[in-house]
């Protein structure tokens, strides 16, 4: 007995554990007379309960057979069903359920007084724009992603949904507006194309941006076109990128190598250059913009010090583009001799064995942030 | 879609001009064309909103087929409003001039026409031939002189009215930029 009682408080969380001693409580108490007190409040509290539940009732069942709610009704009971089966059976339901949904909502648009009132701004109802969305999202919208066709064709889908009624006569037949509305449906429908040319735009600006990315961490509020919403801090051009792999290739050739190597690799240097240029831009992912990069470097004065440029040529906020910079050096590291003890802990690199001459080690400080103009080669720093 | 950076500049700038396009058309109509004030403003607004229907059409057509280095020229103007060094960056003046030009010309006639077409739409035929039967002796006199009289007063109207909208844009935009200078 205690056992299956243990088992039962084991099954409620322990924050609900009083509530359910209180639940138990009451349950044996109730029968103890404090019924007779609690006999009215059960009373109010029916009410109210009944109130609300009339009231929702009312909203939401229709009062008439062909009335907007029962089409609505219709796509819930279509969406419903359509949980119950699987593959294209589903689909066919879930569209069905669509088709009852989108006139639904639009004819409840028109249909309640009081949703008809919400939706008319300075006396132009806005029903058909929420028609059109519906539509529009149901014609294109995929579960990956939000085309931008999708937003371009909704204006010009709810200029028509707004300008039919307008060519129906009571009968219902076909008929030509007559010229003052004409007038109003022409200036509707040309304001309508000009939002989604604007949209069109937008779409634009994002196909331009992801094909030249450096332009985003550049500084656009010189632009009499755009407006950057969020800060480009957290775009990093290109530029960033490239000098991150040119570090990997320098590493890569150098790293390790004798120093007599790194010497004639050094004299050579400005060919070097040129074939990371060839190798690290092909290497980038294909955009049109890999032309106006380039990498350029120069050696510095010291045992020795490598400058590398990422050099944006390309259209910039700056008269002459930018370049960001990356500074390397190359030390000599001598091989540790295992006999004596070190005198100086050698530095973390590799360690060659049996060499007279120490080996390279590279170490690269962090990008530069962009700095206007080309690199000055005369300038040392 | 990426909300980072919108064009909304763009469609501000372009929201006032046609305001102020349309205003000014729409007075020049009243007064030239004998419309009264909210047929003119009617006839100004859907012209206009026509005109910049089609120019946006053609700009969006026109930018898929320029050559890649002029397009990248395009788009630095639209980020940065400045030109950068590349091989078509001379010609880019004389080239705007000329598309100046020809935007002036191409707005004008599409205007004319549209301002026809509207007519037909609203049912209205023209009272050109009542027009022209009137001038018509008085032209044949003048052209007997040797004066070549056209009495298209329609194209007129619209020529004087694209000639104030056009200035009227061309001004804020100098405004802007000396705006900018400072």
């Amino acid at each position: 007995m205690l056992n299956s009682f243990n088992q039962f408080i084991s099954l409620f969380p322990p924050a609900l554990i009083p509530l359910v001693l209180l639940a138990i409580a009451l349950l044996f108490i109730a029968p103890l007379g404090l019924f007779a007190f609690n006999f009215l409040a059960i009373k109010t509290l029916y009410e109210e309960l009944r109130k609300i539940f009339q009231d929702i009732f009312q909203l939401i069942i229709p009062n008439k057979w062909d009335s907007a709610k029962t089409l609505i009704w219709l796509s819930v009971f279509s969406w419903a069903m359509s949980l119950l089966t699987e593959s294209f059976i589903q689909i066919f339901i879930a569209f069905c359920g669509w088709l009852f949904l989108i006139p639904g909502i639009h004819w409840l648009m028109y249909e309640e007084k009081k949703i008809k009132e919400f939706l008319t701004i300075e006396k132009v109802l806005i029903a058909p724009w929420i028609t059109g969305a519906l539509i529009c999202f149901f014609l294109f919208a995929t579960p990956e992603n939000l085309p931008g066709i999708m937003v371009v064709t909704w204006p010009i889908i709810s200029a028509i949904i707004a300008a039919l009624p307008k060519f129906i006569k009571p009968g219902p037949t076909y008929k030509v507006p007559d010229p003052p509305v004409r007038q109003d449906l022409i200036i509707m429908v040309l304001f309508n194309l000009l939002l989604s040319c604007w949209l069109q735009l937008s779409y634009s600006t994002q196909v331009w941006l992801a094909e030249y990315p450096s332009l985003r961490a550049d500084d656009l509020t010189n632009s009499s076109f755009v407006v950057q919403t969020q800060s480009s801090e957290t775009a990093n051009s290109q530029g960033y990128d490239i000098l991150v792999q040119a570090e990997a290739a320098l590493k890569e050739s150098l790293q390790g190598q004798s120093w007599s190597q790194v010497e004639r690799w050094l004299v050579n240097f400005d060919d070097r250059i040129r074939e990371f240029n060839g190798q690290i831009i092909q290497r980038l992912p294909a955009k049109a913009e890999n032309a106006y990069w380039q990498i350029e470097g120069r050696v510095l004065a010291g045992e020795y010090n490598v400058q590398l440029f990422a050099v944006w040529k390309g259209p910039s906020s700056h008269n002459a583009g930018y370049h960001l910079a990356k500074t390397c050096q190359i030390l000599q590291v001598m091989p540790v001799d295992i006999k004596t003890t070190p005198q100086t802990p050698s530095p973390v690199g590799s360690v060659a064995p049996n060499t007279q001459v120490g080996t390279a080690n590279v170490s690269c400080g962090a990008v530069t942030k962009a700095i206007k103009g080309q690199p000055d080669y005369g300038k040392v720093n | 879609m990426n909300f980072g950076v919108l064009p909304l500049r763009a469609i501000a700038f372009q929201g006032l001009f046609l305001l102020i396009a349309i205003a000014l058309e729409a007075i020049v109509y009243f007064r030239q064309l004998g419309f009264d004030y909210k047929t003119s403003v009617r006839y100004a607004a859907s012209v206009n909103l026509f005109s910049t229907f089609i120019g946006w059409l053609v700009f969006f057509n026109l930018q898929a087929l320029l050559p890649q280095p002029l397009k990248e020229q395009l788009i630095s103007y639209f980020f940065f409003e400045r030109f950068f060094i590349n091989p078509w960056a001379p010609s880019i003046a004389p080239l705007l001039a000329l598309s100046g030009l020809i935007v002036f010309m191409g707005i004008f006639l599409l205007e004319v026409k549209s301002l026809d077409l509207l007519d037909l739409l609203l049912g209205k035929i023209q009272t050109e031939d009542a027009v022209l039967s009137k001038e018509d002796f008085r032209t044949s006199r003048l052209r007997q002189q040797g004066i070549v009289f056209k009495s298209n007063s329609r194209a007129y109207a619209v020529l004087v009215a694209n000639a104030y909208s056009f200035s009227a844009i061309l001004i804020l935009l100098i405004i802007r930029s000396v705006e900018k200078l400072r």
